[in-house]
């Protein structure tokens, strides 16, 4: 089997030095090229430097290197609002697409790019492997799929993330401006796909309460850092999700925490628990739970970010739908967009579902 | 001093913790119990040397007895209380403190008219390793709280007829977890946060179609100090299947607190003096302590004559967002409690 082509575009937002690197440096691939979006020069010396690095061309003017390259897949780290112009451009051109979360910074942009990705029929993957590589959730979600806890019914996962205030602010021509977006964007995807991929249901109705409790130039910004969303899902399941970036720099990087309830049994996926998940159930006669090892469940590991990239290669090699794929990415801006929405609401918002819906 | 006779009414389920508490406080006896039914009343009295009684007016008309704990079915607590009151005994009421709040200030005005205490009995906060994260919290270790979850323990399954036995007559939904349970979580909640829940949105998991009580139910709490917080409730598991006792987990502005039961450390604190173990012991014999807790709690307020450590006005607040809760579920709205009233007032 011939080599995948691929190029990234933008070092402006995300971990391109996670999820560009691990593409490039993946042993079906060969990397081509690394291009800019005209206009996004943040992190552009890295950009070159990456180029050079991998002896590959670099681009200040991706839809030129498109052009001229014709790469198989690329992986795109821009922030959110050139995001859709730039998976359209791919897509347009039977291209696949890796790229950083969120896919859009609104709903209805996102809904517009991801339908020109299934127009084309190109693989499209959202980069949070942290939701779904790690072994223990990946354990989890197979447990939850293969009926070991009964019907999943209830879910409580938590993504809290120290090293504030480190995170909140981003460098723009070395000026400290604050973070483009709050904590929802950045923790929510994991915390929505760790669960809605335990559950195995699609998002129904979203209720969130936000809030800048630490950081002062969130609350000047209309960020939140900590946001607390009760969800429910189309087959009745429930569940509640709890995103934020703590001010201590004293809790350990991440404090991770999936809890999956069922009619037989239950699933716990926890940080405290290093490479473990806990399986209750079915109707075992005891508390004790048999327990999976693993890979220790830890974001931008790079057994997780592999294990990701190599997924969706595999997708684009056998034509099979990656495992995050574009109707769990809309489902994911669906959620961020219905947390900020209920919260400026103070009501529920039921999702809207159109083509890009279940099955897409 | 003189020893305070302590009777109990309502003699299943929890009474027999509430009789170990009141031996294991010094000053007061059990003298008495009462119950419909014989047998379970014989099996509670019989370790204290408690005469045994099956008509409640008898039982307050006795001079030995000066405090009443009222272990009935949840409808009940309000009316007997206020008898309780009214026979000049004073009460500890087994929560919910009552199902509405016209009932609570009834029992307000009784207690006050008679010059008696009432109090309702909130065991989780006198559990050792609860009563421990509170401390931890006012004493700032972990700064102000932002964020809580609260959940509740599971308790062993039931069968349909022990379900039975404790339905409400409402209409199917999360009324009885939220009323019977979640009045522990927020009663525990606004003791912690130092306030009182403003907005509430609750959703629920219906569950087996021959129980109409839903099996689980998450209350999404807005604090007046804005503080945030999840209660949840649940029974869905089956015997074994239930790894999730009752979590006690609170996010501060310098550091965040981890209490679950499931650990084998009883409490965990991250601040910026790195990861921490405060107090840590084992949970058995917890329950024991906790109602040991809320006796010692109501006899000093009597022996001192000053108000109960859990004033009936809190028991009223805390009422009050549990009724918008269950009205959150019904109309499916973010509910402000403040603009709570009962459909019959």
């Amino acid at each position: 089997m011939s080599k995948l082509r691929a190029a990234g575009i933008s070092f402006a937002s995300g971990h391109p030095t996670a999820y560009t690197q691990g593409l490039a440096d993946h042993p079906d691939v060969e990397f081509v090229a690394q291009a800019e979006i005209p206009g996004e020069t943040y992190r552009s010396d890295m950009a070159a430097d990456f180029a050079k690095q991998y002896g590959v061309p670099h681009y200040h003017d991706y839809a030129k290197m498109l052009d001229e390259l014709r790469p198989d897949v690329v992986s795109l780290c821009a922030p959110p609002e050139r995001n859709p112009e730039v998976i359209v451009a791919a897509a347009d051109r039977g291209i696949h697409i890796l790229s950083e979360k969120p896919v859009a910074a609104t709903l209805a942009d996102a809904e517009a790019a991801l339908a020109a990705v299934a127009a084309a029929g190109v693989v499209f993957s959202l980069d949070a492997p942290a939701a779904c590589f790690s072994r223990p959730l990946m354990d989890a979600h197979a447990q939850a799929a293969s009926g070991a806890i009964g019907e999943p019914r209830v879910a409580y996962c938590h993504v809290l993330q120290s090293k504030g205030p480190r995170y909140t602010y981003t460098v723009v021509d070395g000026k400290k401006i604050p973070a483009r977006y709050g904590e929802l964007q950045n923790h929510g995807p994991y915390g929505f796909l760790a669960v809605a991929k335990a559950l195995g249901q699609r998002l129904q109705t979203v209720f969130a309460r936000r809030g800048a409790f630490f950081y002062e130039h969130y609350r000047e910004a209309g960020h939140e850092d900590m946001c607390l969303a009760t969800c429910t899902f189309d087959a009745g399941a429930v569940a509640n999700i709890v995103v934020g970036r703590t001010p201590t720099l004293s809790l350990p990087t991440t404090d991770f925490r999936l809890e999956v309830i069922g009619t037989a049994g239950s699933i716990m996926v926890d940080d405290a628990m290093g490479d473990k998940i806990r399986i209750w159930g079915p109707f075992a006669d005891t508390d004790d739970p048999f327990e999976r090892g693993g890979m220790t469940h830890q974001y931008y590991s790079p057994p997780i970010t592999l294990a990701y990239i190599d997924d969706v290669v595999t997708a684009i090699q056998t034509g099979r739908r990656p495992r995050i794929d574009a109707a769990d990415a809309l489902d994911v801006m669906r959620f961020v967009d219905g947390c900020v929405k209920s919260s400026e609401s103070g009501q529920a918002v039921r999702v809207k579902r159109g083509e890009q819906g279940r099955g897409t | 001093m003189p020893e305070l006779g302590a009777a109990i009414v309502g003699c299943r389920a929890v009474a027999p913790l509430h009789a170990k508490a009141i031996a294991n406080v010094e000053g007061v006896r059990l003298v008495a119990v009462c119950d419909r039914d014989e047998e379970p009343a014989r099996q509670l009295a019989e370790p204290y040397a408690a005469d045994v009684l099956s008509d409640y007016g008898q039982l307050l008309a006795r001079d030995d007895v000066q405090l009443v704990h009222i272990v009935t079915h949840d409808e009940l607590h309000a009316a007997m209380a206020i008898q309780a009151a009214e026979a000049g005994k004073h009460a500890l009421v087994e929560k919910p403190v009552a199902m509405t709040l016209d009932e609570v200030d009834a029992m307000i005005d009784a207690a006050e008219a008679a010059g008696v205490k009432i109090m309702c009995g909130q065991s989780r906060r006198y559990k050792p390793k609860f009563a421990a994260v509170a401390d931890a919290i006012r004493a700032g270790r972990i700064g102000k709280p932002a964020f809580a979850r609260m959940s509740s323990p599971a308790s062993p399954f039931w069968t349909p007829e022990q379900w039975a036995a404790h339905h409400y007559d409402a209409v199917r939904g999360p009324e009885w977890l939220l009323m019977h349970n979640g009045m522990h979580q927020f009663d525990y909640l606004c003791m912690l946060f130092d306030s009182f829940p403003a907005e509430v949105y609750t959703v629920s998991y219906p569950g087996q179609d021959w129980l109409r009580v839903h099996e689980y139910v998450a209350v999404s709490i807005r604090f007046e100090n804005g503080a945030i917080a999840l209660s949840e409730d649940n029974r869905i598991m089956q015997p074994g299947g239930h790894p999730f006792h009752c979590d006690c987990y609170v996010v501060g502005a310098e550091g965040t607190l981890d209490a679950g039961d499931r650990q084998t450390f009883a409490m965990a604190t991250y601040t910026e003096r790195g990861l921490d173990f405060p107090g840590a012991w084992v949970s058995a014999g917890e329950a024991e302590a906790a109602f040991t807790g809320e006796v010692q709690a109501i006899v000093d307020s009597i022996r001192e004559d000053r108000e109960p450590e859990i004033p009936l006005a809190f028991s009223r607040q805390v009422l009050r967002a549990l009724r918008a809760a269950c009205k959150s579920f019904h109309t499916g709205q973010n509910e402000i409690v403040a603009e709570y009233v009962e459909a019959s007032s």
